[in-house]
């Protein structure tokens, strides 16, 4: 692996720090790029899962510059949240939860989706696989982490 | 030292990847939409709103624009400043969204007072008084008869008849279908020979308008 640090438990691990790092990251920025340039209007559960992921790019990224094996701690609450809002959304998407259920009162309603890419590609969708890939990484990393010790 | 520039080459890499699409996509949205505006040019100039200017060049700059918005009051004095210069050279469309609470209330005065002649004061006052009638959730709409009765010669009792006229109820309208169909979302929006203003700034509408008259 690429990676090299005398503090880790393991060098290896930090491989998944580095790509959740990256799926954070991509999801930061495309996410500002669907309300800020394609002016898509976020709603309010977008807006939750927002705030889950974008702090994630700045634990990651400080995590592997400083590299310490705590990271796991301060991220994984982050995206178990974020997790579970993604999860809520998607039910709403396909209509699995009625729409009058959701906390959506005022601008966009969360069960609208903008875009559809391949028709089943929505931008909720996108969360959900972001947090999943994230989610998986890090119970990765923490076997790993374990597994050394 | 190796992993940390990876760390940081990637960062850096998707932050302009990121402004490099950007820019990309801003530059064909602002493509397309010049060629549909084109397309829906008749909808910018309907004989029903309000103009002023003598047009000696040909060059039309439309306003969407809302009573109730702030940066619409913001950018009044901007667009009052174009038209002191510019007035012989262009022609001012007024077109209306409201998007507020009180903006049809508000645009009914505005129309009104078209019949009187004093769009302009009217127009002034709407803007100069808006953090008094238009404070967000505590809105006094009917403040603004109060604030109108200093213009001179303004006759209030036929404004407030003119006001009930269903000829306004349907000129919103229309405006409002327009504003859909030509994907104007907010105000004030802008058009100089159906080119969107991009950004809200005296130096682009400014230029804008000149590339216009000197082309």
């Amino acid at each position: 692996m690429f990676f090299n640090s005398s503090k880790r438990s393991n060098f290896s691990s930090l491989t998944f720090i580095f790509l959740s790092f990256l799926t954070s990251l991509i999801a930061t920025l495309g996410s500002l790029f669907f309300s800020e340039i394609m002016n898509f209007i976020p709603c309010s559960l977008c807006w939750y899962q927002r705030i889950f992921m974008y702090p994630l790019v700045l634990l990651f990224l400080i995590n592997l510059l400083y590299p310490d094996d705590k990271i796991f701690k301060y991220s994984f609450p982050l995206v178990i949240f974020g997790l579970l809002i993604s999860v809520y959304h998607n039910l709403l998407i396909y209509k699995v939860i009625p729409e009058n259920l959701s906390p959506c009162v005022q601008g966009v309603p969360c069960s609208v989706d903008y875009l559809n890419w391949f028709g089943f590609i929505t931008i909720p969708l996108l969360s959900f696989f972001a947090y999943t890939i994230i989610f998986i990484l890090l119970i990765l990393f923490k076997r790993k982490s374990v597994d050394a010790k | 030292m190796q992993n940390k520039k990876l760390v940081l080459g990637s960062l850096i890499g998707f932050i302009i990847l990121f402004i490099g699409l950007a820019i990309f996509y801003k530059d064909s949205e602002a493509k397309k939409d010049e060629k549909t505006v084109l397309g829906k040019s008749d909808l910018l100039q309907r004989e029903h709103s309000i103009k002023f200017g003598e047009n000696k060049k040909n060059i039309s700059v439309v306003e969407f624009v809302d009573p109730e918005c702030e940066s619409c009051a913001l950018f009044h004095p901007i667009l009052r400043k174009l038209y002191k210069e510019y007035h012989e050279d262009i022609l001012l469309v007024v077109k209306y969204i409201p998007n507020h609470k009180n903006s049809e209330f508000a645009i009914k005065i505005l129309e009104a007072s078209r019949e009187q002649n004093k769009y302009e004061e009217v127009l002034d006052i709407i803007f100069e008084k808006q953090a008094l009638w238009a404070q967000h959730n505590n809105e006094k709409p009917e403040l603004l008869w109060e604030f109108l009765s200093i213009i001179p010669d303004l006759d209030i009792n036929k404004l407030k008849e003119d006001f009930k006229n269903p000829k306004i109820d349907k000129l919103i309208d229309m405006d409002k279908k327009d504003s859909q169909q030509l994907d104007v979302r907010g105000t004030p929006t802008i058009f100089v020979n159906g080119k969107r203003l991009v950004s809200l700034s005296q130096k682009d509408l400014f230029d804008l308008v000149e590339s216009e008259i000197y082309k």
